[in-house]
């Protein structure tokens, strides 16, 4: 004998439910209501635990000093989280140089440390290379599969004797001495810090300057750069001597976005020389933050040359140019 | 409050025994809460502003008492309340009144008694959500409003503050009530109250602007049914004509009459700046807020600081950072109410989930007068954003004028939740109770831990919805502005800096941190820094735009390293760099990091 169609059974079975809750809805709305109260307290309970505090950041360090020793890059995700990392894992495993990288195609691994499910999008293509977790933490180390090794780093090498400055004016070179100098800052509105360490430069006051500093990009986060504001009418030259040239020089520019949003200022311009030869031109606009160049250079790979980056602008206005440049 | 007159003399009575027992205990309950729990709470920027002004204004108050026809000279006038005249004075000059009378009095720490006007401002207005609750919902669904608009975590940081925008909610919903009272019949003495109330909130903050809207458009809609009966009715109306003198015969309420006449009346005599040059300064003050500089706002992982703004912004801060069973259950409550509206039935007041809660309830004048009032209110207050030129850079603050209503419906929602528990339950009178408390502590004890647990940090508590602090932080909701979590590391520089070290301060004002140092908060041998360069501790609130001030720290302090970080619900909301100090094991202090 066959059993009744699922139609029928279905058709049963809302009969049922419904006179079951016909006489209850009232019960059961105030009763889901409740529970919706309820359950927004055990979320709001369970979100509020689910971020490590800063004794479980503490206790990772010496897993990640085993971990990253060696020079390995240190990434957090979210990235909201790093001021706790470098708080409990200091300079020593996070230098500003890392922290405040142009990109991380420089570095061979990384370590990632994860917290909340999250994963750093900037190594989205890097091969996995271990993971192990470590309390609420993962710890991923990766290995860069297109590593591209910095054979010079013109940041690591801004001082005497292996860099020199000058402005190019009216056919006549003013040299830019190296020394040290007041240590300034602006707020929120100002400049970024003026190094002690610098080049200072002629005409201009304190802005005119050559030294590493660390400017903020499109996303508001830290890139260690070279201040090079354009001279007024003139061109800020930059001589790095005895470069070992590799297939390409390339690197970054951007003004301090807080500045360059506003897209209200000149171009400025970059052009590279290796050995007297023009390498290639790069044009900076307002607005287009932390953006790349590369020059090839392989016509001189395998050679010392001398490297000269010439910065100008048309109008040389708060033009806060910084830019970051390395062989490869 | 009166009740229906089948109700016996004794039973009114204790029934307004009961309201008013319920007003005041809400009233004192949320006023020492605030009190009690100022104490951790840093001054926010704006307080210091603030705090400076209100001692010039009281030094012209010292003349006034002293000199009063020196007081009266215009520029005795013009040198004191020329500053900070781009917001009227009302709440300043009770700010220093307070200083003045109730410091070393009623308050040890000068900065919560600068801070007590507004706090008796917010208690009231907690207190007076409840009464106007009370009349139009009930008692039960009165008090769960007054606790859901209480229990907003970023109302309760707001009501802390020696600022304007509790005041200004607070004095909205207070012109509103007023309002609602004067439309009943014989109720003149309402309309004068609602008068001079607005002149107040005129001279509280620039948002009174936008409340007359609110009132005239509610005024036209309780006139609406009744032009459109008259106009059915007489054929000779539906010419133009007809429509016309119809219309006239509308009735305009006495109160927004007398808001008119006596509203700037008394927004003038409270606010010397504008005795003088009267047109040119309130040109100049209304030209200040039209054109208001924009400021900074992150929102979901972009900074904003010039239009276009996204009109989303108001609707997702306000699911982010309320709670989500307030708004199910202020939307539960409009919804009942827009369901009764369509069906037209028996008149809200004496609906029967209400006299199911075993209330006599005396409604408004006006059927449903009440809910479009709370509704226009609502949507006067967030209107300006659909704009996407209104600055967002206040973040939740700029629309806390419609919370107040907003918890009224959520009390209107749980009144008809317990109104049909009632009626499931006719005879079982504990039962019914039991249920009623049940849904009450499950409406309010969500709202009660978020707020308790957001303190000191009201401005980044965000709700289970965004996924909390860190999930508002992985999505890039603003952690916090203001600088006022200088007071949550007050403790750390105390233990760690040097006799007078210089601190740099970041965003906190100069006369915020040097409130800190008056209350004893700080050391007071401390000397705030404005800039980096030249300081020894470096203050870090986080902002994304400011990051850059951050970057600042680590080229000239010469590390990255955070010396002390401040989190809440793990997330940092402050940190301070010092300098020498480069991490675990730096020779520079790792003997003063203070016990995790």
């Amino acid at each position: 004998m066959p059993g009744p169609s699922f139609s029928v059974l279905f058709r049963a079975v809302g009969r049922w439910s419904f006179s079951r809750v016909q006489g209850r809805w009232r019960y059961l709305l105030a009763l889901g209501v409740a529970l919706l109260g309820l359950l927004e307290l055990a979320l709001h309970v369970y979100f509020s635990q689910s971020a490590p505090s800063l004794a479980e950041w503490q206790a990772i360090r010496p897993v990640a000093v085993d971990l990253a020793g060696g020079g390995a890059l240190i990434v957090v995700a979210p990235a909201w989280e790093e001021p706790n990392a470098r708080f409990a894992l200091g300079d020593e495993l996070m230098p500003l140089s890392h922290v405040a990288r142009p990109d991380v195609t420089g570095f061979e691994r990384a370590l990632e440390i994860s917290v909340l499910g999250q994963a750093a999008p900037e190594l989205e293509h890097w091969r996995l290379g271990a993971e192990q977790r470590a309390g609420r933490f993962a710890l991923r180390t990766w290995i860069n599969p297109h590593l591209e090794p910095v054979r010079y780093d013109f940041l690591a090498h801004l001082a005497p004797p292996a860099a020199e400055v000058r402005v190019l004016r009216k056919g006549r070179q003013e040299s830019c001495p190296y020394g040290t100098g007041k240590v300034s800052n602006g707020d929120l509105h100002g400049h970024p810090t003026f190094p002690r360490q610098r080049f200072a430069c002629p005409g201009g006051g304190e802005w005119s300057l050559v030294g590493l500093t660390v400017v903020e990009d499109e996303q508001y986060r830290p890139r260690q750069c070279i201040w090079a504001h354009p001279a007024s009418r003139g061109t800020l030259q930059l001589r790095f001597d005895e470069v070992p040239i590799g297939s390409k020089i390339r690197g970054y520019g951007a003004l301090p976005y807080f500045f360059e949003r506003d897209s209200h200022g000149t171009p400025i311009e970059l052009s590279v020389t290796v050995g007297g030869e023009d390498v290639g031109t790069w044009q900076h606009m307002d607005g287009e933050g932390w953006k790349p160049f590369e020059f090839s250079t392989a016509r001189f790979a395998g050679t010392t040359q001398v490297v000269e980056f010439n910065v100008r602008s048309k109008r040389a206005v708060r033009r806060e140019f910084c830019f970051q440049a390395s062989v490869r | 409050m009166a009740l229906s007159s089948s109700v016996p003399i004794e039973a009114r009575w204790r029934a307004r025994a009961i309201d008013a027992a319920i007003f005041v205990g809400l009233f004192l309950a949320y006023l020492a809460w605030l009190l009690v729990s100022a104490r951790d709470l840093g001054y926010a920027r704006d307080e210091g502003f603030y705090f400076h002004a209100a001692q010039t204004y009281g030094r012209w108050f010292e003349i006034l008492f002293t000199h009063p026809a020196r007081a009266f000279e215009p520029g005795t006038v013009d040198r004191y309340w020329e500053e900070n005249h781009e917001h009227p004075a009302l709440l300043k000059s009770l700010f220093w009144a307070s200083q003045h009378w109730l410091e070393g009095r009623f308050f040890a720490e000068r900065g919560t008694a600068y801070r007590f006007p507004a706090m008796v401002l917010s208690s009231l207005a907690v207190a007076i959500t409840f009464a106007w609750g009370r009349r139009c919902i009930g008692r039960a669904g009165g008090v769960v409003a007054a606790l859901s608009f209480a229990l907003m975590p970023q109302v309760f940081y707001h009501s802390h503050l020696a600022c304007f925008d509790m005041p200004i909610a607070a004095m909205w919903l207070f012109v509103a009530a007023a309002y609602h009272r004067s439309l009943e019949r014989g109720a003149v003495g309402w309309a004068f109250v609602c008068a001079i109330l607005y002149g107040l909130a005129l001279d509280t903050k620039h948002n009174a602007w936008f409340l007359p809207s609110a009132l005239v458009a509610h005024a036209i809609l309780l006139e609406v049914p009744g032009l459109l009966q008259r106009w059915r009715g007489q054929g000779r109306a539906r010419s133009p004509v007809g429509a016309y003198w119809q219309a006239r015969r509308a009735r305009v309420p006495y109160a927004i009459l007398l808001m008119a006449l006596l509203g700037p009346l008394v927004f003038y005599a409270l606010w010397p700046w504008i005795w003088r040059d009267t047109l040119p300064r309130l040109e100049e003050y209304v030209r200040f807020h039209m054109q208001h500089v924009y400021y900074n706002m992150e929102f979901l992982g972009k900074t904003y600081f010039e239009p276009p703004f996204p009109r989303s912004y108001a609707w997702v801060m306000t699911f982010a950072t309320v709670p989500a069973i307030t708004l199910l259950m202020a939307a539960l409550g409009a919804g009942v109410v827009l369901g009764r509206s369509w069906r037209r039935q028996r008149p809200l007041a004496s609906d029967g989930a209400n006299e199911g809660a075993g209330e006599v309830v005396r409604g408004a004048p006006r059927p449903g007068g009440w809910a479009s009032l709370w509704a226009l209110c609502i949507l006067v207050s967030y209107g300006p954003w659909v704009l996407t030129s209104t600055p967002i850079f206040g973040g939740t603050k700029h629309w806390l004028t419609a919370y107040p209503f907003v918890a009224l419906f959520a009390g209107q929602g749980f009144a008809w939740l317990r109104g049909l528990l009632a009626a499931q339950l006719p005879a079982a009178r504990q039962k019914r109770m039991l249920f009623a408390w049940g849904l009450g502590v499950c409406t309010l004890l969500g709202p009660l831990v978020m707020t308790w647990r957001s303190h000191p940090w009201g401005l980044s508590a965000y709700t289970p919805l965004v996924g909390g602090a860190p999930g508002a932080a992985t999505l890039g909701l603003n952690r916090s502005f203001w600088g006022y979590t200088t007071g949550s590391v007050a403790n750390y520089l105390n233990g760690a800096a040097d006799e007078g070290a210089r601190v740099f301060v970041h965003d906190t004002a100069m006369d915020s941190f040097r409130m800190l140092q008056k209350d004893g908060r700080l050391r007071s041998d401390l000397k705030p820094w404005w800039t980096v360069s030249g300081s020894k501790f470096g203050l870090y609130h986080h902002e994304q735009h400011m990051s850059r001030v951050e970057h600042m720290t680590w080229v000239d302090y010469g590390t990255v390293t955070p010396a002390h970080v401040a989190t809440y619900d793990g997330v940092p909301m402050i940190w301070v760099y010092r300098r020498g100090y480069t991490g675990p094991g730096s020779a520079a202090a790792d003997s003063d990091q203070p016990p995790m």
